[in-house]
C-alpha cells in the first residue's frame, strides 16, 4: 500500500484510501495499481480559503513508501519542514533550535490552516483496518461514469469521519469526489476534483477543492505543480537529522 | 464587696454617665457588626455565584481527570455506579448531587463556528445543586430531548435566539467527529461571563450517547448544608476512596476556586483593617467618656481617699464600674448588632439600583446583597467591649487616685 | 459679644485636661475619618488591581471585533494603531493624553510546549518589558532571573510553568503556536527568568516575551492585541474614557476601535461596584461612630458644667448667651480639633500612600499558600481633607446646642441643685 499521496497531499490521501470488499475490492485494487508507486517528488501548490481570506501555500515533498518529508517554499513558511515516519510527525521551524514532534491535541489542528487536520493524513494508513467498504452503486459525475462506494467505520476505530462516500472513475480508477460524514449522518466536507492528467500512462488527480460544509467561504485547493516518480532520494532523507 | 457594691451603686446613680459610656460601646459594636456583616455578606455575593453556578461544594470525579481537567479530556470518565454513588451520598448525608459531562466542542449557525464548553447535564438533578435555571432570560430550561441552552453573549455572537436550531461539532472519544442539531430552548444572563460566552448546556443523556460513553459522567457534584464541611467531608471521602483504593477522589470547593479564593484572602485582610479602624476609633470613644468622667469625678475620688480608700481600692472601684459599663454596652450592642444583621440577613440590602442601566453589558449581579455572620464574631466583639472598657478606667482611675485628696476635691 | 468670646476663651484655658481630652477625641474621630476614605480607595483599588493589572487595565482599547473573541486569543482582529501606523506611536499618543498615567501594548497569544509527550498549554504575552514591570506589580514576583529584554529571544514564565515543563532559568525553550496566517510555527527563546505569583493564571500559564519578538513569529506587523490605560484611579476611568475616544476618532478614520472601562471589560469587575457601595455604607457608619464619639465628649463636657450654668444665669447671663458661649466653645473645640485631626489623617493618608501599610507580619503564618502583594496603598486626596474637617467643625458646634439648650433653660436653682 505505498501510494504517492501518502503525505501532505491530502486530496490524493483521500481518496487512494477508498478501499472495498470483493467488488469494492477490485475497484480499489484497480485504483491502486493506479496510483501505487514507490516513490515520487512532489511540487504542490495549497490554496487556503478561510471565511474570505486566501493564503497560498507551496511545498517540496519527497515520498518513499510510508516515510515523506516536505519542505515549505512559499516565503512566509520557507524553510518549515515536516517528516513523517510511519505514525510520527515530527516539524522542524526555522526560527527553533529544536525539533518538535506532533502529538495529541496538536494533531487535530488544521494543517497549516487548511481544513484537513493532521490527524486525518495520519490515518491514511490504514483505511482498510478502519472502514467497511461497500460498493453501492454506478453513477455518472461530472460526465464520467463512476463506482459509488461507501465507506463506514469499523467500529472503536479511531478515525475523524464516520462515513465516506467515494465516486470513482469507473475506467481511469481515479477518485473524483468524496464526502466526509459526522457519526450523526451530517455531512462536514465534501472534496471534488477538478483536474486530471494522465502522466506516464496514468492518470492522477492535479486539482482538486475540499469544502467544509459547516462554514461559509472555507474551501482548500490543492494543487499538484509537478511530479516526478521515483526520483533519486538520497539515504538518510528521512531521518531526523535531515530536519535540521 | 463593699468596694464592689459601691461601684454597682454607682453605676445606678449615674445614670445618665453609664447610659452615655455604654452608648458609645454600643454603637461601635454595632457598626461593628453591622460593616462585618456587609462585608461577609459581599464576599459570599462573590463565592456563592461561583458556588452556585459552576463548582457547587464539592466534586468527585478520577484522580486522573483533576489533573487533566482543563482540557475536558473523555478519559478517565467516571463509570456511574448507583452503589457507589449511594455510599457516596450516605458519608455526604445528601441527596443534593448531580453529574455533569464536560466536553469541548464548537457551536456552529451554518456560517461560522465557536469553541465552547458543552455540559450535558440532567436539568432535574442539576437543580439541586445549581441554581442556573434562575437565571434564564428567555425561553425555558429543557427537560430532555435534542435542545439545548446557552449564555446571551454566546447567542449575541452567533445570532442565535430562541427557537433556532444550533449545531455543535465535536469529536468522540476515538476522534470521530459528530455533531447535535438541536433546539435552543433558553438563553441564559448568568452573573459569570464564562458561562454568559462559553458554555452550552445540553441533555446528559443526549451528551453520552453522541459521545458513545453509555452512562459515564466528568463528575459527580454535590451542595452541602453548609460550606465550610466541605473540607472536612471531602477528607473523609477521600479516605473512603483510598481504603477501597478507588481512583475516585473528592475535591472540596476551595480546591475548585482557587483563582477565586486567592482573590477573597486578600479582601478578607482588608476587611479586617477596616474592622480595626471601627474598633480603634470606638476604643478611642470609650477612653475619652472614661477620661472625662474621671476627670469629673475627681471631688469623688478626693473624697474616698479621704475615707481612707488605697489607691488599687479605688482604680478596682473605677475597674468594677467600667466592667460593668462595659457588660451593659456590649449587651446593647451586640443585641443591636444581632437585629441590624438579622435583618440584613433575612431581607437583604437592594443593589439593584446600582447596576441597573448598566445591564447591557449583561451582568446581573444580584438585586440584594445579604448579610452574613457568624457566631465567633459576636462572641468575640461582646468580650471586646467588656474588657476595652476596663482597660479604658485603669489608667485615668490611676491618674485620678494618684493626686492629692485636697487638690483633687477643690479641683474646681 | 466680646465679653462671651473671653469668657469661652477663660473657660477652655482653665479647663485645660478637658479641653485637651475633648480636642484629641475629636482630632482622632476626624483623623480617622480622613484616613479611613482614603483606606478604602486604596482598598477597593488594590482589591481590583490584579483585574486592572493583568486584565482589563482602567481602560482597555481593543479592535470592535476581537472583544468576543478574546478569549480565543485570535490574531485577527489586532490592534494596528492610528490608520495601520503601528501601534506603538498610538501609545503614545494615548499616554500623552490628560488624565493617563501609562498606556501599555499587549499581544497575547495561545501557544504550547512539549515536554515529552505531554502538551502544556500556555499562554503568551508580547509586551513592551519596562513599561510592563511599570504598570503591573510582577517585578517583585520574580524569584530568579529578570524580565526579558527588548529584541532580545528571551522568555519569562511562572514557576509553575517551569516545573511542567522541566525547565529552570538559563534553559531555552521552544513554544510552538499558530500566527496570524494559521500557519504552525515553533520559536526557540531563551529562559532568562521566573515568577512565582499566587494567581494560578500567571503562576502556571503565562509567559512573557518581548513585544518586538511577538509580532515578529506572529507575523503582526507593528500590531498589539490591545492597549490598556491607567489612569491615576479606578473612578477616573469614565472620565478619561471619551477623551480616548476622540482622540482616536481624531486620528483614526477606520471606527474600527473600541474603548472599554474597566468594568465593561470585565463584567466581574461590576463586583467593584458593590464593594464600592457597601464600603460606603461602612465609610457613612464610621462617619456616625465619629460622631457620636465627638457628641458623646461633647455631652459629656455640658453635663458637668450644668452647675456652671445654673451660676451663669444666676450672675444674670440669659439663655441666648449662655446659648452661644457654648455654642463658641464648642466650635472652637471642633475647629482645632478638627484641625489637628485633618492635618495628621491628611499626613498619614499622605505618607501611608506613598510608603504603603505592608501587613506581611499580620499576614505571615496565617495563609502562607497564598503569597499575595501584603502592601495597601490608600489613596490621598486633598478634598476628603477638607471634608474631614469641616465634618469635625460642624458636628462638635452642632453637638453643643442641644445640651446646651435645655441646661440654658433650666432655672438657676434646678441647675445648681443638679450637680
Amino acid at each position: 500500500m505505498k501510494k504517492i499521496t501518502l503525505f501532505l497531499m491530502i486530496a490524493l490521501v483521500v481518496f487512494s484510501t477508498t478501499v472495498g470488499a470483493i467488488t469494492a475490492e477490485e475497484i480499489i485494487q484497480r485504483r491502486d495499481d493506479n496510483e501505487f508507486i514507490k516513490s515520487a517528488r512532489v511540487e504542490s501548490t495549497m490554496i487556503i480559503n478561510n471565511s474570505g481570506r486566501e493564503l497560498e501555500k507551496k511545498m517540496v515533498s519527497l515520498i518513499e513508501g510510508n516515510n515523506a518529508l516536505a519542505e515549505f517554499t512559499n516565503p512566509m513558511d520557507r524553510g518549515t519542514k515536516f517528516l513523517k515516519r510511519d505514525d510520527n510527525l515530527w516539524m522542524f521551524f526555522p526560527d527553533a533550535e529544536d525539533i518538535v514532534k506532533l502529538s495529541g491535541h496538536m494533531l487535530e489542528r488544521g494543517m497549516m490552516g487548511s481544513d484537513f487536520s493532521y490527524k486525518d493524513m495520519m490515518e491514511s494508513e490504514k483505511l482498510t483496518e478502519l472502514y467497511n467498504f461497500e460498493l453501492v452503486g454506478e453513477e455518472e459525475y461530472n460526465g464520467r461514469p463512476c463506482y459509488k462506494i461507501e465507506a463506514t467505520k469499523v467500529e472503536g476505530a479511531e478515525v475523524s469521519y464516520y462515513k465516506r462516500i467515494a465516486w470513482i472513475d469507473k475506467e481511469r480508477f481515479i477518485g473524483l469526489r468524496e464526502e466526509l460524514y459526522a457519526e450523526s449522518g451530517r455531512l462536514l466536507k465534501e472534496i471534488v476534483v477538478t483536474r486530471t492528467e494522465e502522466i506516464q500512462g496514468r492518470w492522477y488527480p492535479m486539482e482538486s477543492i475540499m469544502e467544509n460544509k459547516l462554514r461559509e467561504n472555507t474551501s482548500t485547493t490543492f494543487i499538484i505543480n509537478s511530479i516526478e516518480f521515483n526520483p533519486e532520494i538520497p539515504e538518510g532523507t528521512f531521518s531526523l537529522e535531515s530536519l535540521q | 464587696m463593699f468596694l464592689t457594691k459601691l461601684a454597682i451603686k454607682n453605676l445606678t446613680r449615674h445614670k445618665r454617665r453609664t447610659i452615655i459610656t455604654a452608648l458609645v460601646i454600643s454603637f461601635g459594636i454595632f457598626i461593628f457588626l453591622v460593616s462585618d456583616s456587609l462585608m461577609v455578606g459581599m464576599r459570599d455575593l462573590t463565592l456563592n455565584n461561583s458556588i452556585n453556578l459552576q463548582t457547587g461544594h464539592l466534586q468527585v470525579m478520577n484522580e486522573e481527570y483533576w489533573n487533566e481537567k482543563e482540557e475536558l479530556p473523555m478519559d478517565n470518565l467516571i463509570d456511574q455506579n448507583p452503589v457507589i454513588l449511594e455510599q457516596i451520598n450516605n458519608i455526604i448525608n445528601t441527596d443534593n448531587y448531580t453529574s455533569r459531562l464536560q466536553f469541548s466542542a464548537s457551536i456552529n449557525n451554518g456560517r461560522e463556528e465557536f469553541p465552547i464548553n458543552a455540559i450535558g447535564i440532567n436539568p432535574e438533578r442539576d437543580k439541586k445543586v445549581f441554581n442556573l435555571e434562575e437565571y434564564i432570560l428567555e425561553g425555558d430550561m429543557f427537560t430532555e430531548g435534542q435542545n439545548v441552552v446557552i449564555g446571551k453573549g454566546l447567542a449575541n455572537l452567533m445570532g442565535f435566539s430562541v427557537g433556532d436550531y444550533v449545531t455543535l461539532l465535536f469529536r468522540t472519544k476515538e476522534g470521530t467527529f459528530n455533531t447535535i442539531d438541536a433546539q435552543l430552548t433558553g438563553i441564559l444572563d448568568a452573573p459569570h461571563p464564562e458561562i454568559n460566552e462559553f458554555h452550552v448546556y445540553l441533555p446528559l443523556d443526549l451528551a453520552q450517547d453522541s459521545l458513545n460513553i453509555g452512562n459515564k459522567v466528568s463528575k459527580y457534584l454535590f451542595r452541602l448544608d453548609n460550606r465550610d464541611n466541605s473540607i472536612e467531608i471531602s477528607n473523609k471521602l477521600n479516605t473512603f476512596f483510598n481504603d477501597r483504593g478507588s481512583s475516585l477522589q473528592a475535591y472540596n470547593w476551595e480546591q475548585l476556586s482557587q483563582e477565586l479564593l486567592a482573590m477573597i484572602q486578600q479582601g478578607n485582610i482588608e476587611n479586617l483593617v477596616m474592622l480595626l479602624i471601627i474598633i480603634i476609633l470606638a476604643t478611642v470613644g470609650v477612653i475619652n467618656t472614661v477620661i472625662l468622667s474621671a476627670l469629673e469625678r475627681l471631688e469623688e475620688i478626693g473624697m474616698m481617699k479621704a475615707l481612707g480608700l488605697k489607691v488599687r481600692e479605688i482604680v478596682y472601684v473605677f475597674v468594677i464600674e467600667s466592667a460593668g459599663i462595659g457588660f451593659i454596652g456590649s449587651v446593647f450592642g451586640v443585641l443591636l448588632g444581632g437585629i441590624g444583621v438579622y435583618l440584613m440577613s433575612t431581607f437583604g440590602i437592594s443593589i439593584s439600583t446600582m447596576t441597573e442601566g448598566q445591564t447591557t453589558f449583561g451582568i446581573p449581579i444580584a438585586d440584594k446583597i445579604y448579610g452574613g455572620w457568624e457566631i465567633n464574631t459576636f462572641i468575640f466583639i461582646f468580650f471586646f467591649g467588656i474588657i476595652i472598657s476596663i482597660l479604658a478606667s485603669i489608667l485615668p482611675a490611676m491618674w485620678g487616685a494618684k493626686k492629692d485628696p485636697v487638690k483633687a476635691i477643690y479641683h474646681k | 459679644m466680646k465679653f462671651l468670646l473671653t469668657l469661652a476663651g477663660r473657660n477652655l484655658f482653665r479647663n485645660k485636661m478637658r479641653t485637651v481630652v475633648s480636642v484629641i477625641a475629636i482630632s482622632i474621630a476626624v483623623m480617622v475619618v480622613i484616613f479611613a476614605r482614603g483606606l478604602i480607595i486604596g482598598m477597593l483599588d488594590s482589591s481590583y488591581s490584579l483585574y486592572i493589572q493583568y486584565d482589563s487595565g482602567h481602560l482597555k482599547v481593543i479592535d470592535e471585533t476581537y472583544d468576543q473573541k478574546e478569549k480565543l486569543l485570535s490574531l485577527l482582529h489586532p490592534v494596528d494603531g492610528f490608520e495601520g501606523e503601528g501601534v506603538l506611536p498610538m501609545v503614545d499618543k494615548i499616554e500623552s493624553a490628560e488624565g493617563v498615567n501609562i498606556a501599555i501594548p499587549r499581544l497575547k497569544f495561545g501557544a504550547m510546549a512539549s515536554p515529552g509527550d505531554e502538551i502544556v498549554r500556555m499562554l503568551g504575552w508580547g509586551v513592551d518589558p519596562d513599561k510592563e514591570l511599570r504598570f503591573t506589580d510582577i517585578e517583585s514576583n520574580f524569584v530568579n532571573g529578570r524580565m526579558v529584554k527588548a529584541n532580545k529571544k528571551e522568555i519569562v514564565l511562572g514557576s509553575g510553568l517551569l516545573n511542567k515543563l522541566n525547565k529552570t532559568v538559563g534553559d531555552s525553550l521552544t513554544i510552538v503556536y499558530t500566527n496570524s496566517f494559521d500557519a504552525f510555527k515553533g520559536s526557540t527563546f531563551e529562559i532568562v527568568g521566573e515568577i512565582d505569583h499566587y494567581l494560578p493564571l500567571i503562576n502556571n500559564r503565562l509567559f512573557y516575551i518581548p513585544l518586538d519578538q511577538a509580532q515578529r513569529i506572529l507575523i503582526m506587523g507593528n500590531s498589539a492585541t490591545e492597549i490598556l490605560i491607567k489612569a491615576d484611579t479606578m473612578n477616573e476611568a469614565d472620565e478619561v474614557q471619551p477623551k480616548i475616544e476622540q482622540i482616536i476618532n481624531n486620528n483614526d478614520s477606520r471606527g474600527k476601535y473600541i474603548v472599554q472601562t474597566w468594568d465593561e471589560a470585565n463584567p466581574m469587575l461590576k463586583l467593584f461596584n458593590v464593594a464600592e457601595y457597601i464600603y460606603n455604607v461602612i465609610y457613612i457608619l464610621l462617619i456616625l461612630l465619629a460622631s457620636i464619639v465627638v457628641i458623646n465628649t461633647m455631652v459629656m463636657i455640658v453635663k458637668e458644667r450644668t452647675q456652671e450654668i445654673g451660676m451663669m444665669r444666676a450672675l444674670g447671663l440669659k439663655s441666648k448667651e449662655i446659648l452661644t458661649l457654648f455654642i463658641i466653645e464648642g466650635t472652637f473645640l471642633g475647629v482645632v480639633g478638627s484641625f489637628f485631626g485633618a492635618i495628621f489623617g491628611g499626613m498619614l493618608t499622605k505618607y501611608l500612600s506613598i510608603h504603603g501599610i505592608d501587613y506581611t507580619q499580620a499576614v505571615e503564618g496565617m495563609m502562607e499558600e497564598f503569597l499575595m502583594n501584603p502592601v495597601l496603598y490608600p489613596v490621598y486626596n486633598l478634598e476628603n481633607v477638607i471634608f474631614g474637617f469641616i465634618l469635625g467643625s460642624i458636628v462638635t458646634a452642632l453637638t453643643c446646642i442641644i445640651p446646651a439648650r435645655r441646661a440654658a433653660k433650666l432655672e438657676p436653682h434646678d441647675a445648681l441643685r443638679n450637680i
